[in-house]
């Protein structure tokens, strides 16, 4: 409606929808934001999945229409011709189609599968690897410290700051062999 | 002094190959020499064009390459040969949609895109002046790193619309609209960018919320038939039946009988580098509601309704409001007359020459 900001529609106050309407319009915007553009995320599994899915159907009905009536009519006889041939195989085609999108669907499945188990591990791992560095400097404190010059302890204390960037790699000190 | 045009496609009932045509008669009439060479002529336009590698060098002679960019071609990389060769280059840019709309339906088209977007990167350095149908594609220009880019709307002939409609579609289309609701209309080619599936969305909800007899028309040939055909299951899956018609080779007298019954024209396009129809409906005085992206809301100015979300309840609402006979659609119809009045030929030809001959005194 006309407007101070150039035409530009003011916001929408919905009219009193029925419940089953509300349903229809959430239908409706599934469906359109399901055919809008997707910035292709490399490794969007299922959006490639669904790449495929979108042109694994072939079809058989060849558009006949043109602006010279004998054109369309020769089109049509060619495609009466033709159809049974195309029909054989666009089946074949479609279902060759569907099997890779089914190919793709399961493959999509398994590797999100194995993602979930990695990001688990990784959790896991991460959990052992803190408790590692907890016990450490435990491990490392003799019972009964030996006596030693006042230079010595440094020698036999592990570096704190190193232990905490290389846990795993930490390699023994001569007092815990 | 010659002025030459290369273009990709000449092809008839095409924005840009009308714009040509409209080019080279402005050219003519104020007295410069010009034809028209493309890489691929179209049958009923083969006698304004020639093809582009019958195209010499002509010593002596002074001339400007007149590039009408749109999509790829090996043209491109033939006219930087050209201007290596000492020859002038000059870009009129008719805007070349981002491959991501195809990416998932025509990967082929996506690439060509692709292609299209190096060509005109590459062409920069050697066109420092150029065109633009709109300062959205100007702005495009400079960003490829064109040095300088000036706005001139496409040439087009709203006289054209004005011819009698198909008498035999009209009264077929009347008679089927005494028996319906509301009709919609969206004109452009069956392409992602332009989301006629948006469009059917709104409908649909349209006809759920305000009018349940109401009807829409797509016209446009199929770009990408794999996302035609998307469009025709949605049709399927939200029960619109007939409806719904997806029409293509439309002759020019069927057009003008469907705008004749339009009630709206709605364009939910992401991408238009100017929006020619949004210009038809604005002459044929059919209320817009469109989406305020690309260049469209450049080309309509205030002369319609402009959304910023397309959500299909707020375009259905928004489109009840446009079509409900009152002050508010009278006004409409007259800034859209008002609007288009700006970009008549007079005008733009006017514009355009300015441009050249500013170019050329450059």
């Amino acid at each position: 409606m006309p407007n101070s900001n150039g035409g530009r529609a003011p916001a929408v106050i919905a009219p009193d929808l029925s419940p089953e309407a509300f349903l229809y319009i959430e239908k409706v915007r599934q469906t359109t934001k399901r055919l809008s553009a997707q910035e292709p995320a490399p490794e969007d599994l299922s959006g490639a999945v669904q790449a495929v899915r979108n042109v694994a159907t072939f079809d058989v009905e060849v558009p006949v229409t043109s602006r010279r009536r004998e054109l369309e009519l020769v089109k049509t006889g060619v495609k009466r011709l033709s159809v049974w041939y195309m029909r054989y195989l666009a089946e074949q085609l479609n279902a060759f189609g569907k099997s890779v999108s089914d190919l793709g669907d399961a493959l999509a499945k398994r590797t999100d599968a194995l993602a979930s188990v990695s990001d688990d591990l990784a959790v896991r791992l991460g959990a052992v690897e803190e408790r590692l560095k907890r016990l450490e400097p435990v491990a490392t404190v003799p019972k009964t410290p030996p006596a030693r010059t006042k230079s010595a302890p440094a020698r036999t204390t592990p570096a704190p700051a190193r232990a905490a960037r290389t846990p795993s790699k930490a390699s023994p000190t001569k007092a815990e062999q | 002094m010659r002025i030459d045009q290369y273009l990709p496609t000449f092809a008839p009932h095409d924005a840009i190959g009308n714009h040509t045509l409209q080019t080279r008669r402005v050219l003519r009439e104020a007295g410069y020499k010009s034809d028209i060479w493309a890489e691929h002529v179209h049958p009923p336009l083969g006698r304004e064009a020639k093809p582009y590698l019958d195209d010499h060098h002509r010593p002596g002679e002074e001339r400007v390459l007149l590039y009408h960019s749109s999509t790829n071609s090996p043209m491109a990389k033939w006219l930087e040969q050209r201007v290596l060769g000492g020859e002038a280059l000059t870009t009129d840019y008719h805007n070349i949609t981002p491959a991501l709309y195809f990416a998932r339906w025509e990967p082929a088209i996506a690439s060509a895109i692709e292609d299209a977007r190096r060509e005109l990167s590459m062409l920069a350095p050697h066109a420092p002046f150029s065109f633009a149908d709109s300062g959205y594609n100007a702005a495009e220009l400079i960003e490829c790193g064109y040095r300088e880019a000036v706005v001139c709307p496409l040439l087009v002939d709203l006289e054209e619309y004005h011819r009698p409609p198909d008498r035999a579609t009209l009264d077929r289309l009347r008679r089927r609209r005494d028996h319906s609701g509301t009709h919609w209309l969206f004109v452009g080619r069956v392409a992602p960018n332009k989301c006629q599936h948006d469009v059917i969305g709104a409908f649909a909800v349209y006809r759920r919320v305000f009018d349940p007899r109401a009807r829409l028309t797509l016209v446009g040939g199929a770009t990408s038939p794999h996302y035609l055909r998307a469009l025709e299951r949605m049709v399927v899956d939200l029960e619109l039946g007939d409806s719904v018609e997806i029409l293509s080779g439309l002759a020019d007298a069927e057009l003008l009988a469907h705008w004749a019954v339009a009630d709206v024209f709605v364009c939910l396009s992401e991408h238009e580098g100017f929006c020619v129809p949004v210009l038809e409906s604005m002459e044929l005085g059919v209320p817009v509601v469109a989406y305020a992206a690309a260049a469209v809301p450049e080309t309509l100015g205030a002369a319609g309704v402009l959304l910023d979300d397309k959500d299909p309840l707020v375009v259905a609402e928004a489109v009840d409001k446009a079509v409900r006979p009152g002050p508010a659609r009278d006004h409409f119809v007259r800034a859209a007359r008002e609007r288009a009045a700006v970009f008549s030929l007079a005008n733009t030809s006017k514009q355009l020459l300015a441009a050249i001959e500013g170019y050329l005194a450059s």
